[in-house]
């Protein structure tokens, strides 16, 4: 056996993938080549080197435990006091109402629709409405889009546009993450009189019948959806439609 | 409130033990903590949808097939390709006889060498990182992950040859580089 032939069942011994045949071949090959074991030895250490300190990444507990809330795993109660989450598998039993009346009937999860625009706009919807509880509107409070911005860096990757509409009437409150469908999602979170208005934004996939629809209405609540240099834009309020229209061309020409 | 059906917790248990695995898998590729994130995340949604696929066994192979491919069609762009050595040097598929022996311009290192040299702080994920991305991927479904040559075969969707030629070339280059740094 030459060399070149020994080389790799080299590999796949260190790899325990050979069979006893080949072991045994290149057991003769190596008992008589000198250059071969050495090439052997550097392989060991370097798969020993490899195992003992490549780094193993390991997901951080707030990731975690999105992924486990996507998946409709419900976290320990202790588990998700502690982690102060705001994404909480609805538990209300006034926002499962309103749920029912946006015609969802059971929350289903996210992921187990197929993605289509009506979809998603009942993502969205529902995603807002679960914003509307008490404490779980925002992740940051500031009314200073220099604030909000930032802060969405390092938690989604894109830089969702915030805007300073104070001027026009609509006050920033501040900035959440959220989970629609699929998408990972910011949503920057605006206040109009009562009304709360919810932007979410995600970065526009590029696959046909999936984006919400352009207009929406549904128990009060009206939503606007838009793109915008490759991100998908859509906002939800109670507020009504009309000034909903205005919070959307005041945000355009911004 | 619902509660999750059977399919939902089978899903769970399937994907939960491995999003460590995943995370690990995709931050090796994309180098970018928050693009890990995010693919593990789109990875569990697919693993959800594509459930019925799943034909039941070791449920980690299945599941970094899923987050491999949400790096490379979401984060292609972003997908770093080491300048150490021109790709077209280097992909070989080992079924036209190419040899698989290197040959190393300078003296290797003996193995004692070797192993100072590795032992230096950061120095092996340097260099596992300083791979092109075809071979950093075999390397690290190997030696971290642990996966089997059909695994990786079936994760990266290349015929099995394949996978023994990118690994051992993943090897000689690491080797290579290994060889060259300047022993302090």
């Amino acid at each position: 056996m030459s060399c070149e032939d020994a080389a790799p069942l080299l590999h796949a011994s260190l790899d325990g993938e050979l069979d006893s045949a080949h072991e045994a071949e290149l057991e003769r090959h190596l008992a008589g080549c000198g250059r071969c074991a050495e090439e052997l030895a550097r392989q060991r250490v370097l798969k020993a080197a490899v195992r003992a300190s490549a780094s193993r990444h390991r997901l951080d507990p707030v990731a975690r435990q999105r992924v486990e809330a996507s998946l409709g795993s419900t976290s320990a109660p202790a588990r998700r006091a502690a982690a102060m989450p705001r994404r909480a598998v609805l538990g209300g039993s006034v926002a499962a109402s309103l749920l029912v009346g946006f015609g969802l009937g059971t929350w289903l999860g996210p992921g187990l629709r197929p993605p289509d625009g009506a979809g998603l706009a009942e993502d969205v919807l529902a995603a807002h409405v679960r914003g509307l509880q008490p404490g779980h509107a925002i992740d940051v409070a500031s009314s200073n889009r220099h604030t909000v911005n930032p802060w969405f860096a390092g938690r989604v990757g894109f830089s969702p546009p915030v805007k300073d509409l104070a001027s026009d009437g609509f006050v920033l409150v501040g900035g959440r993450l959220d989970q629609v469908g699929r998408h990972a999602a910011a949503v920057v979170v605006y206040q109009r009189g009562q009304h709360q208005i919810d932007l979410f934004v995600w970065p526009e996939v590029a696959e046909p019948g999936v984006a919400p629809p352009a207009a929406a209405s549904r128990d009060g609540y009206n939503l606007r959806s838009w793109l915008d240099g490759g991100l998908r834009l859509t906002a939800v309020s109670g507020l009504n439609a009309a000034e909903l229209d205005g919070f959307v061309a005041r945000w355009r020409a911004a | 409130m619902s509660e999750p059906d059977a399919s939902d917790r089978r899903v769970a248990a399937a994907v939960l033990p491995h999003l460590d695995a995943g995370y690990n898998l995709a931050m090796w590729l994309t180098r970018d903590p928050e693009r890990a994130r995010d693919t593990v995340q789109e990875a569990a949604l697919r693993a959800v949808r594509f459930f019925a696929s799943f034909k039941g066994g070791d449920a980690r192979p299945w599941f970094l097939g899923i987050v491999r491919n949400v790096v490379y069609s979401a984060h292609e762009a972003s997908l770093r390709r080491a300048d150490v050595v021109p790709f077209s040097q280097l992909e070989g598929d080992g079924d036209d006889g190419e040899s698989f022996v290197e040959g190393v311009a300078s003296p290797a290192p003996t193995p004692e060498e070797l192993a100072a040299r590795l032992e230096e702080q950061g120095a092996v994920d340097r260099l596992i990182a300083g791979l092109p991305v075809e071979f950093k991927e075999v390397l690290v479904l190997r030696e971290l992950e642990e996966l089997s040559y059909k695994e990786i075969a079936a994760v990266v969707g290349i015929p099995i040859g394949t996978v023994m030629s990118r690994l051992s070339r993943a090897r000689a280059l690491l080797l290579a580089a290994a060889g060259e740094r300047v022993p302090r």
